[in-house]
């Protein structure tokens, strides 16, 4: 309010032009005097010129009422406008100068002692003065109405964008229609910067129903990634996920329900979300995969409950020379397959830890469970084991193993099955590598692998059997000597049987 | 302020920041410290150097990380430097709410966004702080390689990084004058351009220069070519930042690397076991020779040069030994013995890097997968063949990332997979690394990356352009035909590693990276804007602010250099890749770049999943 009263030019003593009189009289008192003794002076010469009215009534009410006074800033301000227009000097000017005062005094008193033709132009020119001036004051008048009623009324809309965009100051308060509001968000869509559509969605959710402003999140999409993104960041799944299922994308909706109930704290917690997640969001026909996958989970956590109560009070050899090191609950399903390998390999196939009886309720293949059981038998050195499940199932395998033939892998590529034999404390026998190794269809892969696991008895007969002597021999020199392979080794180089190239 | 960066490429921009920074530092008085958003503080490094912040009382910089507490220091101003972001925001304000009586400033690195100010404005902290906004400008990583830092999740969101491209270039442009000719290509070089035009609008028109060094300046769209990121890059720097993470030019090798130098060097044994040893920081730039010579070689060229390279150097020390006269000794010595023994410290690393990439390429089985994805991008792959392989790289427990980034690329020159193979991969993977990995699978299907071949494709499509149009962009197999970027035959791919003479040797001759293509494809023959609307989905513009119509090509005997800008992310691949066609046509090449791709960090960020998780 201190605008108003400032500036309230209803109020004649506010005003400067009745003020004119109030300075004056500190001031401009013998001017005014002079001036007006002149005025007189030309009255009675001419009896014509005509005499503005205004600029005598005021005079006596504001002498009275500020008549001492101090200069206050309003007057300045006043002043140099004045100044700037006028071009006559401001009485804050001249409070500090007497002695300019006494000029302007000269000046003024001039008109009454200078040549009788200069008398009525002086005048005229006062004259003019006055009334440009209550032009201008006019005008500044109007102009400041119209600013002080504006203070209220929106500003105008790409100006307001503007402003977001450069990061300045601004209100978004005023634009209280829908209409506005929209026409703001359409704006700030048109400059493509995310922060501007973000500053205005922020105050459109703010102050709308939240049913409109869910309108206009589907309305517009670049609005809606926005507003998405900012609840992200934020960190509040609700509000998130209701977004998402009113813009029809339940996917997403039911990510981030999966997501908060994958954040409980114990496995226990995330099974009651879990539950509750997929009745509540994993509806949408499309997530059908995800529904089996969770539901899948759930009975696995189940049974692992009941393995780890019956294991936890096992003392049996298996688990101290294997020590567990992570708790089996919550664990993916191939680690549960693994596990089971590992401690229950001999569990009768209906026992519910068995691995057979993992493997149907994880829905898992066979290739799986081959490549899962060899890793756990060969960490346990149980060779003839990783034989039986590397072979083929029924009455071929029982044949091969009995027999000795070569040994094929359906679901492991040799390297790696190589690899995965190797690994860690596997010493695996020598004949089962070498009939793993035959049975890789060209001497060259054969070579290769043999060589690297130091399988002799395949290495010599792929390099008879491709004519490389030279390779043998330096193979033969890499084998630690007076050990079996290597006089093997030598045998086969000294052979002279052998056809070399 | 004397300076050594005035005859660095754009070392204006980092003067003038370095200058801006200087500025906040004195507008807060006293002694102060900067808490640093941890992603910054080598970009940090980069423009102001520890002794300039000490000059200006600066005590030191503390990272700004989650849940930590600082140490309490009294009579010490503190000022945060951090990107605007919600996350940092937070923890700002819980700094500030714990010690208010504190005289703090935050700077905000670019601006400060609506979402931050709301934040201070909950927590009250608003009001209380003196903020500042301080535009990084792009930061010199290499005399031809700027980077702008941004992190990879906020490149990943729709608009997060397009304000900061387009000031970066308006930054640019205000110091060295107005770019003659501009190209954008792809939807987001499109909408980075729309926010440029406001910031002429809103800050003023850059002025042509005749000193402006960048004749052309291409905007380009990161995700118009995808596959340069699945596909793996085989030049050394790429491999480096593969399995090192190379950041803002420095590098921390891991613990096997530092195992294999210490090996090495016998002659001091005695430092070895010091267990906790902090881990050394290994800054690769053009001043390593040894670096400088092989970072941009294909791995195969690799090695022969680093033996070379160590053959010689054992020459010079040999030369050491045969000297007659004591004064020719003595200046051997003194000065070049240091050098070499300089050159011996950098060969060391780098065989030792070399040769933990190699053993870790081989644990991963990558030669198998290498060949995969060549048959791939050649569209010759049989897709059962290369889902098994991916069924295996599950069942070793690789690392989960790269079996994605595996079948994000078998999924988009496939065009989707068939969905029998699609259920069975997602059933493998969903069993193997546990039912975490749902979301990050679907948010896969969702940007278009591994998607099933299907009717449901189109209804895909549709919630895509509604997430910010990245179904949009022209499929691989069409751009790969479009633009050549398979060799036709196999034999022509399998030459000259070497000395390559292709962009596509990065890839080992499978494919040439399709932005450089582009790029190439101008530099040769000018911009054919109507080919290049039809090849990329209208998404293209160009721009001419100077007499030269923008189809002309661009002329080498100008001197001036050409920018390629990749909003979105650039890969070493790429780098390495532009850098040979700058050296082959001899043109001057500056890359500049939102930020630079570790391909599993990309992958992460599309999946919504945090990096540190």
């Amino acid at each position: 309010m201190a605008y108003h009263n400032r500036f309230n030019f209803d109020d004649p003593q506010d005003s400067y032009w009745n003020e004119n009189g109030s300075a004056a009289s500190s001031i401009f008192d013998d001017i005014r005097s002079k001036q007006e003794s002149a005025r007189v002076a030309l009255d009675d010469l001419f009896a014509e010129t005509p005499r503005p009215a205004q600029v005598n009534t005021p005079k006596p009410t504001t002498s009275t009422a500020r008549p001492q006074q101090p200069p206050d800033p309003n007057r300045y301000q006043h002043g140099s406008g004045y100044q700037g227009r006028g071009e006559r000097p401001t009485p804050k000017f001249m409070l500090n100068e007497p002695e300019l005062r006494k000029d302007v005094s000269n000046v003024s008193i001039a008109p009454s002692e200078c040549s009788f033709s200069s008398l009525p132009s002086e005048s005229q020119q006062l004259d003019l003065d006055f009334s440009r001036l209550r032009a201008e004051h006019r005008k500044l008048q109007r102009h400041c109405e119209a600013l002080r009623a504006d203070r209220f009324r929106p500003p105008d809309i790409s100006e307001t964008i503007g402003r977001l965009f450069k990061n300045e100051p601004v209100s978004l308060d005023l634009y209280k229609s829908k209409k506005d509001k929209l026409a703001l968000l359409d704006a700030a869509i048109s400059f493509v910067d995310g922060n501007v559509i973000l500053a205005v969605v922020i105050y459109i959710q703010r102050t709308v129903s939240e049913a409109i402003f869910r309108e206009v999140l589907l309305e517009r999409p670049e609005a809606a990634e926005e507003y998405v993104q900012y609840l992200k960041d934020w960190g509040t799944t609700e509000e998130l996920t209701n977004v998402f299922n009113v813009m029809g994308r339940t996917a997403d909706a039911a990510m981030y329900d999966f997501k908060l109930a994958m954040g409980a704290k114990t496995v226990h917690q995330r099974m009651a979300q879990l539950k509750k997640a997929l009745v509540a969001s994993f509806l949408d026909p499309r997530l059908s995969a995800e529904q089996t996958q969770i539901h899948r989970y759930i009975n696995i956590v189940d049974r692992q409950q009941q393995i780890e109560v019956a294991d936890s009070t096992d003392r049996s050899k298996k688990f101290t020379d294997f020590p567990r090191h992570a708790p089996l609950l919550g664990q993916p399903a191939i680690h549960t397959l693994y596990y089971a390998c590992l401690y229950h390999y001999d569990s009768p196939p209906t026992s519910p830890d068995s691995p057979q009886q993992i493997q149907d309720l994880c829905g898992l293949n066979e290739k799986q469970l081959v490549w899962v059981s060899v890793g756990a038998l060969v960490k346990q050195n149980r060779w003839p084991d990783v034989e039986r499940s590397l072979s083929p199932r029924g009455l071929i395998g029982a044949i091969t193993r009995s027999t000795g033939a070569n040994l094929k892998s359906n679901y492991i590529p040799m390297d790696q099955l190589m690899r995965l034999i190797h690994a860690e404390s596997g010493q695996p026998p020598k004949d089962l590598i070498c009939r793993l190794l035959r049975s890789l269809p060209t001497p060259e892969e054969r070579l290769m692998l043999a060589e690297k696991y130091m399988a002799t008895e395949v290495v010599i007969e792929c390099t008879q059997q491709m004519k490389e002597r030279q390779r043998l021999e330096v193979y033969t020199n890499k084998l630690p000597p007076h050990s079996s392979d290597h006089y093997k080794a030598l045998a086969a180089l000294n052979n002279s049987g052998a056809k070399w190239k | 302020m004397a300076s050594n960066y005035d005859d660095h490429p754009l070392g204006l921009l980092s003067e003038l920041a370095r200058r801006e920074l200087v500025h906040f530092l004195e507008s807060v008085p006293g002694r102060k410290e900067l808490v640093v958003d941890s992603s910054l503080l080598r970009p940090l490094d980069r423009v102001a150097s520890m002794s300039l912040l000490k000059e200006h009382e600066v005590l030191g910089v503390l990272p700004l990380r989650k849940n930590a507490t600082l140490p309490n220091t009294s009579d010490v101003s503190r000022l945060y430097l951090t990107r605007a972001c919600v996350a940092m925001t937070k923890e700002i304000c819980r700094l500030i709410c714990s010690d208010p009586e504190k005289n703090k400033a935050i700077i905000w690195v670019d601006r400060q966004l609506a979402a931050c100010s709301r934040e201070l404005e909950l927590q009250g902290v608003l009001g209380t702080v003196i903020e500042f906004e301080w535009a990084l400008p792009f930061v010199p990583v290499e005399s031809d390689l700027f980077s702008l830092e941004i992190p990879i999740e906020v490149t990943a969101t729709p608009t997060g990084d397009l304000w900061s491209a387009a000031n970066a270039i308006w930054q640019f442009q205000s110091l060295y004058g107005q770019i003659p000719t501009i190209y954008g290509i792809g939807a987001r070089a499109d909408k980075a351009w729309k926010i440029l035009k406001r910031l002429y609008q809103e800050k003023g028109e850059p002025r042509a220069s005749p000193d402006q060094p960048v004749s052309h300046l291409f905007v380009v769209d990161r995700s118009i070519d995808r596959a340069s990121i699945y596909l793996t890059a085989l030049t050394y720097e790429s491999l480096l930042h593969d399995h090192f993470g190379i950041s803002c030019g420095k590098v921390t090798f891991g613990a096997d690397v530092e195992a294999k130098t210490q090996n090495r060097s016998k002659e001091k044994p005695a430092e070895a076991p010091e267990a906790p040893k902090k881990p050394r920081l290994v800054l690769l730039d053009n001043n390593d020779a040894v670096f400088s010579a092989v970072r941009n070689n294909h791995m195969s060229a690799v090695f022969p040069f680093l033996s070379a390279k160590a053959k010689e150097l054992r020459g010079f020390y040999d030369q050491g030994a045969n000297f007659d006269k004591v004064s020719a000794m003595k200046d051997y010595i003194s000065n070049e013995l240091k050098q070499y023994k300089q050159q011996h410290r950098q060969l060391e690393v780098h065989i030792a890097a070399c040769e933990v990439v190699l053993e870790r390429t081989a644990a991963e089985g990558t030669s198998s997968r290498i060949e995969l994805e060549h048959a791939l991008i050649a569209g010759v792959a049989d897709l059962a063949q290369v889902m098994d392989y991916a069924e295996n790289c599950i069942l070793m427990d690789n690392s989960p990332w790269q079996v994605l980034l595996f079948v994000c690329l078998a999924s988009v020159t496939n065009n989707g997979l068939p969905p029998k193979l699609f259920n069975s991969f997602k059933d493998q993977f969903i069993a193997a690394y546990g039912i975490d990995y749902i979301p990050p699978l679907h948010f896969l299907a969702e940007r278009g990356l591994i998607t099933l071949r299907s009717p449901l494709q189109t209804a895909n499509n549709f919630g895509q352009s509604l997430a910010g149009g990245h179904g949009s962009n022209a499929s691989l197999p069409f751009l790969i035909k479009r633009l050549s970027l398979a060799p036709s035959s196999s034999d022509e791919r399998k030459t000259g590693f070497q000395n390559p003479q292709k962009m596509s040797y990065v890839f080992s001759g499978a494919y040439t990276p399709a932005i450089c293509q582009v790029v190439a494809d101008v530099m040769m023959h000018g911009f054919n804007i109507n080919e290049l609307k039809k090849t990329f989905n209208g998404q293209v513009f160009a721009e001419e602010n100077s007499c030269v119509p923008a189809e002309r090509k661009p002329d080498n005997r100008m001197r001036k250099a050409i920018m390629v800008f990749f909003c979105g992310g650039v890969t070493y691949g790429e780098v390495a890749a532009l850098r040979l066609l700058a050296h082959l046509n001899s043109f001057r090449i500056l890359i500049a770049t939102t930020n630079i791709i570790r391909r599993e960090d990309y992958l992460k960020a599309m999946c919504n999943v945090s990096l540190t998780e």
